[in-house]
């Protein structure tokens, strides 16, 4: 749908920067730190960046019948952040935190959620440290929520066999 | 909660590093982008000409899938290839259950439903083609999904490239006439919108040359946006003359230059494209609006009088 269309009074004042800015704010530190979480180490910015190019190319597909904006713009961030895992083709050893990036993190925590598949871990960070209910996740993720249970389920039992592997 | 979901919660509450700044971010954002503003009759052109395209590379290759119309009720086993979309790029390839956002009343005939799609956005780029299936049809609800294919370029995968779709409408038709009957989307059977066309204001008054008038339908913040809409030749390009009754903060600014006043309520102007609207309660208002097509780059002068558009406003049954 054109974006003159669906909104004219906004692309007629020429605001439709300013409009796009009011719906990306509320949502913007929780976007970063999804991206801080879903990146590939030392990338978040530039995903992060690279999903908000995304998001105003692409805003004139936002439909808030399918979803509120807060669900769009994650997934538009997700989608970044395995495309760029996608271009570097990473390794365990770049995964791997240096012991010195600790900044009070749980490095044992990081270190078992890398061993995740991409949509488990989109799933976990979504839901245990955005706080994302299960509903929003299955949105986000193009699934039921059923389907996210269970990923979150798979993803725990994978979590406690890493961590347990690490003691 | 378990000793690991407290662990994660807790890592949750350690994590991040301020977010950049937004207003830079954003004006990063926008000069990667070009300016677009393609006018929608040009948008729909380029879709014609891409699906033109694709239909020729499927007629001139040995075997190829047989065509069907868009948005025709379509058995997905009838198309070619079902392979896995990652493991054969390019060609044609099932999607899932889309989903929905609305269903339109044919004007004829009852029995129709117009199911308004939005196709699935991080699919590949490519022609999409939804259809529709009616799941299930008793005498209190009517459950329809929505699934689609997927032309894909040669070489591409679903997950190359975003579509740069539009919504659009496929036809279901049911056994018998939708009456009161409840319609629910089979994605996560949730009651769907259902607009009867009948309902949606006509103006008495329209200027001359117009026609048309075939009704839309669009959803924002989940509430009805219907929309009529007449064409008439303006030279070598067309005027589209649309009225819209929307959510009140649907008309994200304003308020415009005031303009008489519409049926007791204030009403005002915006320009480009030109729209007259009025609140009609605390949560709705009405739009019309006109504009010429294609646009042009340069200033033109206002493509209807503000008299005209106001006329067309007052005799809005």
């Amino acid at each position: 749908v054109d974006f003159a269309v669906e909104y004219p009074a906004v692309a007629a004042s020429g605001a439709e920067r300013d409009a796009f800015a009011a719906l990306v704010a509320p949502h913007w530190p929780a976007m970063a730190r999804l991206a801080q979480r879903l990146a590939p180490p030392g990338q978040w910015e530039d995903v992060l960046q690279d999903a908000l190019t995304a998001a105003w190319r692409k805003r004139g597909q936002y439909d808030p019948a399918r979803g509120a904006a807060r669900s769009w713009l994650f997934a538009v961030v997700d989608d970044q952040c395995r495309k760029a895992y996608r271009r570097v083709r990473l390794t365990t050893e770049l995964v791997d935190l240096p012991a010195d990036d600790a900044g009070g993190r749980d490095l044992d925590l990081d270190r078992a959620l890398t061993r995740l598949t991409a949509r488990q871990r989109s799933a976990v960070v979504l839901h245990y440290y955005l706080d994302v209910p299960v509903a929003e996740v299955a949105t986000i993720l193009r699934c039921r929520p059923g389907t996210v249970k269970s990923t979150l389920s798979d993803a725990r039992a994978r979590l406690r066999a890493e961590l347990e592997g690490d003691a | 909660m378990s000793d690991l979901e407290d662990r994660l919660r807790a890592d949750a509450l350690r994590l991040g590093e301020p977010a950049p700044d937004l207003d830079r971010a954003l004006s990063v954002a926008v000069a990667a982008v070009p300016a677009r503003r393609v006018p929608w009759v040009l948008a729909a052109a380029a879709v014609v000409v891409m699906a033109l395209g694709v239909a020729g590379v499927l007629l001139l290759r040995p075997g190829g899938p047989s065509r069907q119309a868009p948005g025709a009720a379509s058995s997905p086993a009838s198309s070619a290839p079902s392979s896995a979309p990652s493991a054969a790029p390019g060609g044609l390839v099932e999607t899932d259950d889309v989903g929905f956002s609305g269903v339109l009343l044919d004007a004829q005939d009852p029995s129709v439903l117009h199911v308004y799609v939005w196709p699935e956005q991080r699919g590949a780029c490519g022609v999409y083609h939804p259809h529709a299936v009616v799941e299930s049809q008793t005498a209190a609800a009517v459950v329809i999904r929505v699934a689609g294919r997927q032309e894909l370029p040669p070489g591409a995968t679903r997950n190359d490239c975003t579509v740069e779709s539009a919504r659009v409408s496929v036809p279901v038709t049911l056994r018998a006439p939708l009456g009161d009957r409840v319609v629910y989307d089979s994605l996560d059977h949730h009651e769907q919108y259902v607009l009867d066309p009948a309902t949606v204001a006509a103006p008495t008054y329209l200027p001359p040359g117009f026609t048309g008038g075939a009704v839309d339908l669009s959803l924002y913040e989940n509430k009805p946006v219907t929309r009529r809409t007449w064409t008439a030749p303006r030279g070598d390009r067309q005027l589209r003359l649309q009225v819209l009754a929307a959510p009140r903060s649907y008309v994200l600014v304003g308020p415009g230059t005031p303009a008489g006043t519409v049926d007791g309520h204030p009403a005002h102007l915006t320009a480009e494209p030109e729209c007259l609207w009025w609140d009609t309660s605390a949560s709705r208002a009405m739009l019309v609006c006109v504009q010429l097509e294609p646009s042009s780059e340069g200033a033109e002068p206002p493509p209807l009088p503000t008299a005209e558009l106001l006329r067309v406003a007052r005799s809005l049954a």
